[in-house]
């Protein structure tokens, strides 16, 4: 979860492949889209609708990819982090960040329960900050992206990103 | 709290969930599979309204000799794709010795000319303008609404034959082992485009336009030899001369549309809409990193209507969609 989305995005390319092989994208990439459009939009069952929208939308624009431009890795994440966009545009905000606002800190014992609980808290939080330091945070916590690779994908300088990350971090804790 | 804390709520994919995009991925997977498995062959004419032209092209060398004409002899049941060479057509259009334009204009008289398509509301409206039924899809990918509906109105078309100018055409296409039918010469072919409703559907990326219209009325001279005359223009359309033989008496020239495609560009597939032969045909275009899919068609008839979906959706998005016009 914690590997470099850059560095290991060529695997899912074959030697003399012209396309990915999608299995190993699925395997590679389905956890890392997912968590970060569930770190982005604070909601799981819309981090789901917006994950299989991403794949889809890869699946059908993979001829426009370009492999000299950018990993896939990197491709695939500028699609969902414009399809999580596309989705504030058109929908109204959620309830359920509201609703998570007033999860208990304390959750159950078990493991499950515990990362729910964390996770509606966390999501609370992260609702408050700036729009920009939400999609860097879900890059780099749920994607898992290097501070390079957020560069890469929403076009800041690697320092701005490691920056904005720092500080956004540094509010949450304030604010836990 | 620290990156440990930030990533202890990250967790896996529900695995039903998981299980749900790879299906749907294979799905699209193998959808992909049989666009590439497409025969290469053709673009086929953009709507519905090409297709009448593409009609008033493959109508135009039936002319034949005999006085009486009947109307609905010819019926739209069967689509039948023929690989043409662009360039070919290209090139034979631009020669100033033909000038070919000119000379099949001359050959063509307005009976009655089509007016501005007609705004409506919605499709019952259109309805009522075009006096058909009109059919509309029940499933459509997501996000794609329907944005647009117009209905153009009837058109009337007279088609005379010439010999000494279809000669020419022959001669510039190099084609000296056919001759001409004996009495063909002054001939009329006529052609009635009902009204054609349009129905446009648009998402953020993709548009589709459905169109429907009631058979065309074809009238043409009685007790002519069709597959003599479809011989011939399976060989204007650049068709090997064996091939054009077999595939001329082959054919039941009563119902089946010739679909010229140029043979570059497309691929293309036969189908079933709804119990009824279709055609399927997906446009590419060609790029650095090879054949990329362009737009998508569909052409069907269905009892006294015939069809044609055309988007730049996934073929098979749109063969979805013809199969759910109710």
């Amino acid at each position: 979860m914690t590997s470099d989305v850059h560095e290991t995005s060529g695997s899912v390319w074959g030697a003399a492949a012209t396309e990915p092989d999608w299995e190993a994208v699925f395997s590679e990439q389905l956890p890392r889209v997912y968590n970060f459009l569930r770190y982005r939009s604070g909601n799981e069952t819309l981090a789901e609708d917006l994950t299989s929208r991403t794949f889809e939308k890869a699946w059908r624009d993979r001829h426009r990819y370009r492999r000299d431009l950018a990993k896939f890795s990197t491709w695939l994440l500028r699609i969902a982090s414009n399809v999580a966009v596309d989705h504030r545009r058109t929908a109204h905000e959620h309830a359920p960040l509201e609703a998570a606002a007033e999860a208990p800190a304390e959750g159950t014992p078990e493991d499950e329960a515990v990362i729910r609980s964390n996770f509606a808290r966390l999501s609370a939080l992260i609702a408050k900050l700036p729009d920009r330091d939400r999609e860097l945070l879900a890059l780099k916590y749920g994607a898992g992206a290097t501070n390079r690779a957020i560069a890469e994908v929403t076009g800041l300088s690697e320092s701005n990103v490691g920056t904005i990350l720092h500080r956004a971090v540094q509010t949450l804790r304030a604010e836990w | 709290m620290d990156d440990d804390f930030m990533l202890s709520a990250w967790r896996k994919p529900p695995a039903d969930f998981a299980r749900q995009v790879r299906d749907r991925l294979h799905r699209l997977d193998s959808e992909a599979a049989s666009v590439h498995g497409f025969k290469p062959i053709s673009r086929l004419a953009a709507s519905l309204a090409a297709l009448v032209l593409v009609l008033g092209a493959f109508t135009f060398p039936q002319v034949q000799a005999g006085a009486r004409a009947f109307l609905d002899l010819f019926r739209i049941v069967n689509f039948a794709p023929v690989l043409v060479q662009s360039e070919r057509f290209s090139a034979l259009m631009e020669r100033q010795d033909l000038d070919l334009p000119r000379m099949l204009g001359e050959q063509v008289e307005v009976l009655k000319a089509p007016r501005a398509p007609q705004t409506v509301a919605d499709a019952a409206a259109a309805g009522i303008a075009a006096g058909i039924q009109v059919r509309i899809p029940t499933w459509r990918p997501v996000g794609l609404e329907p944005q647009l509906i117009e209905v153009s109105a009837d058109q009337t078309l007279r088609f005379t034959a010439s010999t000494a100018k279809l000669k020419r055409v022959l001669d510039a296409f190099g084609i000296d082992d056919l001759s001409l039918p004996d009495g063909i010469d002054g001939q009329s072919a006529t052609v009635h485009v009902p009204a054609i409703v349009r129905i446009n559907y648009r998402s953020q990326d993709h548009d589709v336009m459905l169109l429907q219209a009631r058979q065309p009325q074809v009238s043409f001279p009685a007790g002519i030899d069709l597959a003599s005359l479809a011989e011939i223009g399976l060989r204007v359309l650049g068709m090997k001369p064996g091939e054009a033989h077999r595939f001329a008496q082959n054919v039941d020239w009563r119902t089946t549309l010739i679909v010229p495609v140029p043979a570059d560009v497309s691929m293309f597939r036969q189908v079933d809409v709804q119990g009824n032969p279709g055609l399927l045909i997906q446009t590419v275009r060609r790029s650095s990193r090879g054949v990329l899919p362009k737009e998508s068609r569909v052409l069907w008839s269905s009892g006294d209507s015939v069809f044609a979906l055309v988007g730049n959706v996934w073929p098979t998005e749109l063969f979805e969609m013809a199969q759910s016009v109710r």
